[in-house]
């Protein structure tokens, strides 16, 4: 109803809205090997890949451009009847594969599978 | 006091095979199929430093998350004392640990006569300060009895891990998290 005295209402737009198209392109590389990679996923995901230039072991990449170093480091404490993680084209067991960036350091860890015996 | 090997808890394996703890259950006693139907229980994985030690033969009491084996007292820098031994940072792997996204129980294949449970890669938050942690605890996060937070196992990492404003990452073995052989 319109009341007296009063303007009337502007007439209803529809808002005009710009959808950004976001095209996520993720490049990945690895210092030790000329390996690469892209991924297009847009949450936070990561990549590994077995390096050629680390014993073959399963490492995850960096984004390319990143300044770095990925260096594993060997379990040094007794290993006895432990179920650990060895480097495939070594043999040796790997406790950690660490990754030192300018800002900061990265740290995978090679868990040993718990273990027990039936008999 | 410190860590020396992984194990799986051997009252664990006493409490389902006796039916004190239901492993296809529900209620507080129900374990829910570890994962691999129904509703799963929630398992989670938390960080310590050196200052525990870890035995397979504790009782249900002590292989319990807060129990007298596995602390729930801790430092965001690790390694403060026998008394506050959890290794955590608030929201990138914070006390109580992170839960496993995923996780299955098998017969695995490749070995007769193998029982193993097998999980995804763990990850902490991208700006994660941490440091001294030696090994991991897994237990149930779900079950309020007969023992609150009944432990799995432990996990030694052979040596004091850190990260600085970075990635913690925990990689299962191919073999699983733990096995039965």
């Amino acid at each position: 109803m319109r009341v007296p005295g009063v303007p009337p209402s502007p007439p209803l737009a529809v808002a005009a809205v710009t959808a950004v198209l976001l095209h996520t392109e993720h490049r990945w590389s690895c210092p030790n090997c000329t390996y690469e990679d892209v991924t297009y996923l847009t949450g936070p995901h990561s990549r590994y890949h077995a390096c050629a230039g680390l014993y073959g072991l399963s490492v995850a990449m960096v984004p390319a451009g990143t300044a770095c170093k990925i260096t594993a480091v060997e379990r040094e404490d007794y290993i006895g009847r432990e179920d650990v993680q060895y480097a495939p084209e070594t043999g040796r067991p790997v406790a950690l594969i660490v990754t030192t960036r300018d800002d900061g350091q990265d740290c995978a860890v090679l868990a040993p599978c718990a273990t027990a015996r039936m008999e | 006091m410190a860590w020396s090997a992984s194990g799986l808890s051997r009252q664990l394996m006493v409490d389902m095979f006796s039916s004190v703890i239901l492993a296809n259950g529900t209620g507080t006693t129900g374990w829910a199929g570890w994962k691999n139907s129904g509703t799963p229980s929630s398992f989670k994985v938390a960080l310590y430093d050196n200052n525990v030690t870890p035995s397979r033969d504790d009782t249900a009491a002590a292989f319990a998350y807060g129990g007298a084996s596995w602390v729930a007292a801790g430092a965001a820098t690790g390694g403060t004392g026998a008394s506050n031994s959890q290794v955590y940072q608030a929201v990138q792997w914070p006390q109580a640990g992170i839960a496993l996204a995923t996780g299955s129980t098998t017969a695995a294949t490749g070995g007769a006569g193998i029982a193993m449970f097998d999980a995804a890669d763990l990850a902490s938050g991208t700006a994660c300060t941490i440091s001294n942690a030696y090994g991991c605890f897994v237990y149930n996060d779900s079950i309020t009895g007969p023992v609150s937070k009944q432990g799995v196992c432990f996990n030694n990492f052979g040596t004091g891990a850190a990260v600085t404003n970075g990635t913690f990452t925990i990689q299962w073995s191919a073999n699983g998290v733990w096995r039965v052989t």
